[in-house]
């Protein structure tokens, strides 16, 4: 069977009436959740996994991935529109897509994001489509002294992506490294910073960081600042991108997709890093790169194709290999095996329908989302219109629960109060979150890849050199730390007095 | 103002329904210490449903995860001892007293057992650089060059398990954690991994995959998933046993009959062909046991991981 005999095989499955009601359904409820502050998809995938036992393997299997997918996309609205990242991989599109709201573009930050994640969809699940089986057989041969490098090189982006100065930049990403090691000890059971708590026990959970950092943090400084009564100050412009727009944001669409798409396929770490690599690519190489961390819409569209990307290609090793990226992955492999699907190589040739069924439902699903988001765009921004006063209490209240649904625990909500209490220190200090909230996320990553490495190399440290692949990254984040010094010392040179 | 003050009383009026619980219609809750999805939360909310059915009550599933099951098995130890309120568990329960140090309550004495659900098999499975797919040739190449095995995490049962052995046949397999099974079947998937003893549930994936080779069966009996995979009792090396199990406890002073009764209703909804074909998706069989019967498996269980972990100095503080 050719290949495009599967495609056709995968459409004429998605595009039954059943299939799609139910990816549209999948879709709407996966937004609705990823702008939601708290729940995320796997929670939601969790509690309705039983209801789906009735439907057929293929239906069921659409609509979970709908949500899957639909959450991100939640995700990045709330970014941009209240600065609370949804999730890891929206933590880069606070930076611009913020900007933007303020200066009255978060409409067309929203459909930079949507139009961005539509077309790396698109190629995520042609590659998924035409390159699965090469791709996962590349992806296990990334050990861990690999990912520790690549985690590296994500926290020295993280340093270098700041607009600010680098030893607060610095400094947040070091507090970020501390506050990630809380927790059990992976290898020695050891427990850091719990206080005795044994909700800490399990560290802390990236939503209350979030939560506490930007959403509180941001309505606190907002009351200390004393906005006027009335919404964002900037007259807000045009809903859609403009022609300019479109062609700005074109190149960082198709660099974000390529470096998503190929981050996407490495089980666990390459989700939470393709942003961020994508951000840190804009900002070297971009014609706009100077705007960039001002509102320039390449930092929002390169991203969130980034993400996007790589939420299709993380269904490659969980499809072919049968083994799961992340534990929403896990999740849907499990929702496979209830429904008799054993995931593995032969999952093509044996369900045929359901893998090409699937595959051609994901494009089906970044349509629907596109469409269910762009006229939804002008809703989203009408809500920034709403006075301060009734705005800010509605966020501590769904940030609240959130926070509160993750374990039904008022110590949680404490946490991200406190955190939202160092949020506001830290913009009075002029200090950036999200170089902390990247330590936090990546520290942990880096921790335990780089001991394993050394465990499996019993010991010897110059496998982090050794290995090809590792070096390259290595050297690949000298070059990071080179440009950003670069960078800076003209930045430096230009601003100093004559 | 008046307005508003009249508008907040009749706001607060609407909360008389709560007042409306009696004994009869309050509902139970079945906490879950473990975050919604993967087996013990999709056992658990199954049984709950059928339960409710039973019992013509509500059943109410509460996901508490948090430090291993420690947050929600407290919570539940804490509880009034009135038949409401119930944990659903694994026997990640008796790992975990064995091997924390200062867990924020006692599983022997402030949670009474209740009834099984289910028990499960584990199942020794080797990577690529294993020559051959037999315990023997594992043991002969552990004595050429160091061997890793992977956890799920440091006192979980794949972490003594494996422990277990070790003990058993004399070797010393170098332990790597990992956070689940799922990571540790990424390495084993890259040829870096050796050796993981874990629950033949979360391991079909790999084992039908081919990343995962299935060496021997830590149980009693041999596996109907893996049919031709002999138990190791017949590979030569008896006492390793590593089964899991699923029950339900309450807390410590429930009252007798409240427990019988609890116990009979489990033990009636899991021996169903419905149940059965659900457990055997997640690599599990119902297995019916009184209360006194379940309360000596998880003893003996308590003390088999206890006298291990001392021995191999396994803890977390």
């Amino acid at each position: 069977m050719s290949f495009f005999d599967h495609l056709v095989l995968g459409f004429s499955t998605a595009v039954s009436p059943e299939n799609l009601a139910y990816c549209f359904a999948g879709c709407a409820l996966g937004t609705v959740i990823g702008v939601l502050p708290g729940i995320g998809p796997l929670a939601t995938i969790s509690v309705l996994l039983p209801f789906t036992f009735g439907l057929e393997p293929t239906t069921a299997l659409i609509m979970l991935a709908g949500i899957y997918y639909g959450a991100a996309y939640g995700g990045s609205t709330t970014a941009i529109l209240v600065k609370l990242p949804g999730e890891t991989s929206s933590v880069v599109t606070v930076l611009d897509g913020h900007e933007m709201a303020r200066q009255g573009r978060a409409g067309v930050a929203i459909a930079a994001a949507a139009i961005g994640s539509f077309v790396a969809g698109c190629v995520g699940t042609l590659a998924l489509a035409a390159f699965a089986a090469p791709l996962a057989a590349v992806a296990f041969r990334f050990g861990p002294a690999e990912y520790s490098s690549l985690m590296f090189v994500g926290l020295l982006g993280a340093v270098s992506l700041s607009s600010g100065s680098i030893a607060r930049a610095l400094g947040m990403v070091l507090i970020g490294l501390i506050l990630g090691t809380a927790g059990t000890d992976l290898d020695s059971g050891v427990q850091r910073f719990t206080f005795g708590q044994p909700l800490l026990w399990e560290g802390i959970n990236f939503v209350i960081v979030a939560v506490g950092l930007f959403a509180f943090g941001e309505v606190v400084s907002g009351l200390d600042e004393g906005e006027r009564g009335e919404g964002v100050s900037a007259p807000m412009g045009s809903l859609m991108p403009t022609r300019e727009d479109v062609r700005r944001m074109t190149p960082s669409i198709l660099r974000g997709t390529a470096v998503g798409s190929v981050l996407g396929v490495l089980p666990g770490a390459g989700l939470s890093v393709s942003s961020l690599f994508s951000y840190t690519l804009e900002k070297r190489v971009s014609r706009f790169r100077h705007l960039i961390g001002k509102g320039a819409i390449e930092g929002v569209a390169g991203p969130e194709a980034a993400n996007n990307a790589a939420a299709q290609t993380a269904f490659i090793p969980s499809l072919t290999l049968g083994v799961p990226g992340s534990p929403t992955m896990a999740l849907m492999l499990g929702a496979m095996v209830m429904h008799n699907i054993q995931p593995g190589p032969q999952v093509m040739t044996r369900n045929p329908d359901v893998f090409w069924g699937l595959v051609a439902s994901m494009w089906i699903g970044n349509a629907i989302l596109i469409v269910l988001n762009l006229p939804l765009v002008g809703l989203w921004v009408r809500l920034l219109r709403i006075p301060f006063r009734a705005l800010y209490p509605a966020i501590l209240l769904f940030c609240c629960l959130g926070v509160y649904s993750l374990r039904f625990s008022t110590f949680d909500v404490f946490l991200a109060a406190g955190f939202g209490l160092a949020g506001y220190v830290f913009r009075r200090l002029e200090c950036e979150p999200t170089p902390l909230v990247i330590g936090f996320v990546l520290g942990p990553l880096l921790e335990e890849n780089f001991r394993r490495a050394l465990i499996f190399a019993e010991g010897d440290y110059t496998v982090f050199v050794r290995e090809p692949v590792s070096l390259g990254l290595l050297l690949l984040g000298a070059l990071v730390a080179a440009g950003a010094g670069a960078a800076r010392s003209k930045t430096g040179l230009a601003a100093a007095p004559g | 103002m008046k307005t508003f003050v009249r508008a907040l009383l009749v706001a607060a009026a609407t909360i008389a329904p709560l007042f409306a619980n009696t004994a009869q219609n309050q509902p139970i809750v079945l906490v879950i210490p473990f975050s919604a999805g993967g087996s013990n939360d999709s056992i658990g909310r199954y049984l709950a449903d059928r339960l409710s059915r039973l019992w013509h009550q509500t059943v109410v599933v509460e996901n508490r995860p948090g430090a291993g099951s420690a947050i929600g098995a407290a919570h539940v130890a804490r509880s009034a001892p009135d038949g409401h309120t119930l944990l659903f568990v694994s026997s990640s329960l008796t790992t975990m007293a064995a091997t924390v140090t200062n867990l924020p309550f006692d599983p022997m004495k402030d949670l009474q057992t209740v009834g099984l659900a289910a028990v499960g098999q584990s199942v020794i499975v080797t990577g690529s650089r294993i020559r051959m797919p037999t315990l023997a040739s594992l043991i002969e190449q552990s004595r050429e060059r160091t061997i890793f095995y992977g956890t799920a995490g440091v006192g979980t049962t794949s972490h003594l398990a494996a422990e277990l052995l070790n003990d058993a046949a004399g070797i010393k397999m170098t332990t790597v954690h990992y956070r689940g099974a799922s990571n540790a079947m990424i390495d084993m998937a890259g040829g870096r991994l050796d050796v993981y003893v874990g629950a033949v549930a979360s391991l079909m994936s790999s084992i039908a995959s081919g990343t995962a080779t299935p060496v021997a069966v830590a149980g009693r009996m041999r596996d109907p998933a893996i049919p031709d995979v002999p138990t190791a009792a017949e590979a030569g090396f008896p006492g390793m046993e590593a089964d899991v199990w699923w029950g339900v406890f309450a807390p410590a002073g429930t009252p007798a009959a409240e427990v019988s009764r609890i116990n009979a209703g489990i033990n009636a909804v899991m021996e169903t062909p419905e149940s059965r074909a659900l457990l055997a998706k997640n690599g599990a069989v119902p297995r019916q046991l009184s209360v006194e019967a379940f309360e000596l498996l998880v003893a003996a269980d308590l003390q088999k991981w206890s006298r291990l972990a001392k021995a191999r100095g396994i803890s977390t503080n």
